[in-house]
């Protein structure tokens, strides 16, 4: 089951201080709930844990997550990432292509777009909205935290 | 046959003996079982469609608290032997299909595997210890792709085209040549997934004294099973015995040999302690083989008058990922029905069975039937809609007529019988025909959206001669009485639904003039009832009851024989009579059953040359299949804001030759028709591009509760087969095979004059919304 | 389809439900008719540490209107509420959705506040106390407050209250001279999530003129949604056929809607449009106005 998300969203601080932040993985994590980093496997690669949990249901992935591209003059950065569920009953495959663009006036535009595919335990319900819409949800977390983090610097 | 009895029970409306202790839960299914020691096995199963399997680590689940044994499939590969596949089909590419995947997975939902605990909780619990490292593959999901070229399924196969099946008979070009009316339509039977209430469920003993494996099985078909298993496993047949308990329904799913039936046989016998495997749900959606999943381009060529003169037929079969039992069997079956009721004689087809990385199909009511009905009475009606002709003349036009039986298809069937103008003639006497037209026109003046179903049907039943089927096509029956005049039949067809302890003993009753309740009908155990080849194709009383006929006639003989001698009269003389048989027009000279079957046990007064006691064994051989027959109507409304349809009316006029039971056999109508509209409306096995289904639990996938039924109406003619004793067809199919077209005809008639000619299955609201909103 | 290991509590009282969930924290869950929580449990979505049951506290059921308001107790299953004679004459939105969520299987263990709180916007109660305007009592370690239905939804699965909170019951505006309210559902089958549902509910004047009007929508959006710009299409208006086309056009516009099995986006948009046309017509019928 494939999601896609693609949002934009600005902050007020210029793209090299953005770049700073999202290109730093222990900065990264700080945004993202019930993640964590166990290792780094070689300076674009790193192993962690990522946990989603909403209501009653609960799903910790265990894999690898890797700088794919780090276009410093395009401000782009591809990211994929491939886990598996603790339980051995599904895998999450997710890519994700950011691109920084400078407003008028020094702040940052980031352009997001992910896609998660899932396979096993989760793919099997049907019903694709609820998984749409905690992607969603989760992505406007994270915006608004890295939002609140750049802002305290 | 000198039957001079009245009739009393055939054909009466006899309330099902098996159903008390069914509906107050007095029986014992499978899952009830609980044997001394018995241990709990669970499989672990990919979540992917496709993937290497680089590594299992077992050895968290091992040290589990409870656990007995984990198993992979490298681990039994040498102990089970691969999953059997009965065809005739030549050149069939078969790679191997193993209990448990090795190397790898090719469906979610393949095994990669076993545990088996304690205690249930245990084994769920230990699947969640077992590391599995995959590599994913691409998955092959499309059929036309996966037909096209590779990815391969199985690779080492570099086809995903498992066979191809081509057909041809008469002068195709020649009847495409000049046609006046030549029609192209893609018509798609959606992949189905079977819903029996009770999941599969095995459970396993090895008798080490015997050396005898006994399993338990919700199975269709235990003799097969037995045969398969101890191929399988190893094992002389006569060390093997089936029993199947109660079936809580089955639907051609359960017609199957599958890997947890041997892997419980397997780990019953390595660990002497008997062990028991239940499917769960999901294992029900995605370890249970699906139906239908067929894709056909239809070419037609008729002439002005509305006669169909030829077709030619791409129909590709979608396989799964491996075959089951009879999975590239059910679209030869296909094939053979296309011609349906009408004397098509130029028939091209083209089928191809395809592998893809999805659950198996196999047989599901009706098993390439209903898909072969679907496509001619499509087929009709478009002819109907191109040449202006009212659909139920068409059909007409294209009839076989009554005096063409037996009938010659071009498929080289032989239909046995049949009338089927009789059946319209009966359906346009129950239904003001005319007064719907008027009615739909009328309200299309309004807006509103209403249409009118017709779908004739010929099936094929009572398989079948054994020539004809991969794995025989006999049955057999044990009658035996019991010298308190208790009758036991011992019956290869062994019921999971259809009622033949209650037709059977119907049929019994009738013959020797005994009570409903003296009779007992045995079945499932295969150490009971020794030889069988089980419930499915409607065969159960076409081909189990004849047998059971014959064996009857061999004890009516004999006690014939027995009571001349104690009257004193010639045998030739003797009548049976309502329990009493007495001397031909003198009814006061009589002796009771009762009396002739003491005189078997006693056995000191016995006529010379008679030996004692009072049984019959007899193997039934159907010299050809039946072909039952009718004509369904359907009315369908279509609410023009939502799309949403609704059948109004349901009129069904069948043909299943003599009844036994006519409640039961209106039992089987409405489950078919029900489980035709379920197709027609509601159900569809949904993959993503990933290979994931996405319908795969009853949140998901809509099966129809009975408030989206209709109440049926149903009426009968009786045409009966001269293949068997009974003269009965067969009936378990019908309502499926008739109502998906017929359903289907009636939903794209209400959008007909939006310019609309075909609509694929299932018909949801939304299909319907955007033909109702595109137009406006 | 066994559920991973849990401890089970059964308290008898609120208090002792609310010491649980504090010892408990996150690892606790709250059984009460446990039409969602078990089900997700079976599948292994769900594996709480602790689950605590509130069926053997006393007195937390039933639909009474008392001191101005219409009160649910948290433990009333959808079945009372269908039953209920009070709801049947004088809440017809609250009588029409009770009669069609799930099965009568569900609706007979299924609560009216377990629905609410577990926060699924394909959930029938949650569109219908938005449209209503209703307030959840909830206990928690402090104390008791009032949560105003248009504060709980968070999106799927979550809403606003802590891990530590029990929603005791649901308070709603009782109902005025002319109202009337209407629940319309689409759905593949009976049991299934709705495709679509609309709750309407109407409150007019003497003249006829709409004074209130509560618009919830089900299944299509994160969480069940209010319609508020429909709601004031209508608002001093008459309930007529320009009113009732512009709320239901302004609905549609409100939802939010994902694809699915159940439908495309565009499909429930527009069925979002036609449900509540229907609803809000038959509400204004219940009203006793126009439409």
């Amino acid at each position: 089951m494939a999601i896609t998300i693609e949002k934009t969203f600005e902050v007020e601080q210029p793209p090299e201080e953005v770049w700073a932040f999202l290109t730093d993985p222990e900065r990264v994590v700080e945004c993202l709930p019930g993640a964590k980093l166990v290792e780094e496997v070689d300076e674009r690669t790193y192993r962690g844990e990522m946990g989603m949990k909403l209501g009653p249901i609960g799903v910790t992935f265990g894999g690898t997550i890797r700088f794919d591209r780090l276009d410093e003059k395009a401000r782009e950065v591809e990211m994929s990432g491939e886990g598996k569920d603790e339980k051995g009953s599904g895998s999450v495959k997710m890519h994700m292509r950011s691109r920084l663009e400078p407003m008028d006036g020094g702040g940052t535009r980031v352009h997001v777009e992910q896609s998660i595919n899932l396979a096993g335990r989760l793919a099997t319900f049907g019903r694709g909205g609820i998984v749409q819409n905690v992607a969603d949800f989760m992505f406007g977390r994270f915006t608004s935290c890295v939002t609140k983090k750049l802002a305290e610097g | 046959m000198a039957t001079t009895t009245v009739p009393k029970q055939i054909g009466a409306r006899v309330r099902r003996k098996e159903d008390p202790r069914l509906i107050t839960g007095a029986s014992t299914y499978t899952d009830d079982l609980k044997l001394p020691g018995m241990a709990y096995c669970t499989v672990l199963r990919s979540p992917h469609a496709h993937a290497r399997i680089a590594s299992i680590d077992t050895s968290g689940a091992e040290a589990t608290k409870g656990v007995l044994r984990v198993v992979t499939g490298r681990d039994v590969q040498e102990a089970i032997g691969g999953l059997p596949v009965a065809h005739k089909i030549e050149g069939l590419l078969e790679p191997p299909h193993r209990v448990l995947a090795i190397d790898e997975v090719r469906y979610v939902g393949d095994g990669v595997a076993a545990v088996v605990a304690e205690d249930p909780s245990t084994a769920r619990d230990a699947l969640e210890r077992i590391e599995v490292e995959y590599e994913e593959l691409e998955a092959v999901v499309d059929v036309e792709k996966a037909a096209a070229g590779g990815p391969f399924v199985h690779e080492e196969l570099g086809t995903n085209v498992a066979f191809t099946f081509p057909f041809e008979a008469g002068d195709v070009d020649g009847a495409f040549q000049d046609a006046p009316v030549v029609l192209r339509q893609r018509i798609v039977n959606q992949r189905q997934i079977p819903f029996a209430v009770e999941p599969r469920a095995v459970a396993a003993r090895f008798d080490r004294g015997h050396r005898k494996l006994e399993i338990w099985s919700s199975t269709q078909i235990p003799h097969l099973l037995r045969t398969q298993l101890s191929v399988m496993l190893g094992i002389p047949e006569h060390s093997v015995r089936v029993i199947a308990p109660e079936v809580g329904g089955g639907f051609g799913s359960k017609l199957n040999v599958y890997a947890e039936e041997a892997l419980v046989g397997h780990l019953a016998r390595e660990l002497g302690r008997p062990v028991k495997w239940t499917a769960t749900r999901t294992e029900g959606f995605q370890a249970t083989i699906h139906g239908r999943d067929q894709l056909a381009d239809v070419e037609i060529a008729a002439s002005e008058d509305g006669v169909l003169h030829g077709m030619r037929v791409k129909l590709l079969q979608d396989l799964g990922a491996y075959h089951q039992l009879l999975t590239p069997v059910i679209p030869t079956l296909t094939v053979l029905m296309l011609p349906g009721a009408y004397r098509l004689r130029n028939l091209q087809v083209e089928l191809k069975g395809v592998f893809t990385d999805k659950t198996p199909t196999d047989a599901y009511r009706g098993a390439g039937r209903p898909e072969a009905n679907f496509i001619i009475e499509r087929v009709l009606d478009l002819i109907a809609d191109a040449t202006g002709i009212d659909p139920i003349e068409v059909r007409r036009r294209n009839f076989f007529p009554a005096d063409a039986f037996p009938a010659d298809t071009c498929t080289g069937l032989t239909y046995d019988s049949g009338n089927y103008q009789a059946a319209v003639d009966l359906l346009l006497e129950t239904v003001d025909y005319d007064a719907l037209r008027r009615e739909q026109a009328q309200r299309r003046e309004r807006g509103e959206l209403m249409g009118i179903g017709v779908a004739c049907y010929v099936e094929i039943c009572g398989l079948g001669p054994s020539a004809a089927l991969p794995a025989g096509g006999w049955e057999a029956c044990t009658l035996e009485v019991r010298r308190t005049g208790r009758v036991v039949v011992k019956t290869g067809v062994s019921p999971h639904g259809q009622g033949e302890e209650t037709t059977f003993s119907q049929i019994v009753a009738d013959a020797l003039g005994v009570g409903l309740n003296d009779v007992e009908i045995a079945h499932g155990d295969t150490d009971y009832v020794p030889e069988g080849i089980g419930t499915f194709g409607s065969r159960a009383q076409a081909v189990g009851g004849a047998a059971l006929s014959m064996a009857l006639e061999d004890v009516r003989d004999k006690s014939r024989k027995i009571a001349g001698h104690l009257l004193e009269a010639d045998p030739e003389d003797v009548v049976f009579d309502e329990g009493k048989l007495h001397i031909r027009g003198a009814p006061d000279r009589a002796v009771g059953f009762q009396d002739v079957v003491t005189a078997a046990y006693m056995a000191d007064d016995l006529p010379e040359g008679v030996e004692p006691g009072l049984a019959s064994t007899r193997f039934f051989e159907p010299s050809n299949f039946t072909f039952p027959f009718g004509v369904h109507l359907c009315v369908v409304d279509i609410d023009p804001d939502t799309g949403e349809p609704s059948i109004r009316r349901y009129v069904a006029v069948d043909d299943c030759g003599n009844v036994i039971n006519p409640m039961i056999v209106d039992g089987q109508i409405h489950g078919g028709v029900a489980q035709a509209i379920a197709q027609s409306l509601y159900e569809q096995a949904v993959y993503d591009a990933d290979g994931q289904l996405v319908t795969g639990s009853l949140m998901d996938y809509a099966v129809p509760r009975a408030s989206y039924l209709p109440s049926y109406e149903l009426r009968r003619t009786t045409t009966p087969t001269p293949v068997n004793p009974l003269g009965a067809k067969g009936v378990g199919e019908a309502g499926t095979i008739a109502g998906n077209p017929c359903v289907m005809n009636a939903v794209v008639d209400a959008v007909s004059h939006l310019g609309i000619r075909h609509v694929d299955m299932p018909a949801t609201p939304e299909k319907l919304w955007r033909i109702i909103t595109e137009r406006d | 389809m066994i559920p991973a290991a849990f401890d089970y509590h059964a308290p008898t009282s609120l208090d002792e439900a609310l010491s649980l969930l504090a010892a408990h924290g996150d690892e606790a869950k709250v059984l009460a008719g446990g039409q969602s929580l078990i089900p997700m449990m079976r599948f292994r979505l769900a594996e709480p540490g602790v689950l605590v049951d509130l069926n053997h506290i006393e007195g937390m059921a039933g639909v009474t209107e008392e001191d101005g308001h219409l009160w649910i107790g948290a433990l009333t299953r959808h079945a009372e509420v269908e039953r209920s004679d009070l709801v049947r004459k004088r809440y017809p939105l609250l009588h029409e959705a009770a009669s069609v969520i799930a099965d009568p299987i569900v609706r007979n263990r299924g609560t009216v506040a377990g629905s609410l709180v577990h926060a699924d916007p394909a959930g029938d109660w949650g569109a219908v106390m938005l449209a209503c305007g209703a307030e959840l009592e909830v206990h928690g370690p402090d104390g008791q407050r009032m949560v105003p239905i248009d504060e709980l939804f968070v999106t799927t699965f979550m809403t606003s209250l802590s891990p530590g909170d029990i929603v005791t019951g649901i308070k709603l505006p009782i109902a005025g001279k002319r109202s009337g309210g209407a629940y319309e559902k689409l759905e593949r089958k009976v049991g299934d999530f709705a495709t679509v549902a609309v709750a309407a509910r109407l409150e007019l004047d003497d003249d006829g003129v709409c004074s209130a009007a509560g618009i919830g929508l089900t299944a299509v959006g994160a969480t069940n949604l209010r319609a508020q710009d429909a709601e004031k299409a209508l608002i001093g208006k008459k309930p007529d056929e320009a009113a009732i086309d512009a709320a239901s056009r302004a609905a549609a516009e409100a939802a939010s809607p994902t694809a699915d099995n159940r439908g495309s986006v565009e499909y429930k948009r527009d069925m979002v449009r036609v449900l509540s046309a229907r609803a809000l017509r038959r509400a204004a019928a219940h009203a006793g106005g126009e439409g």
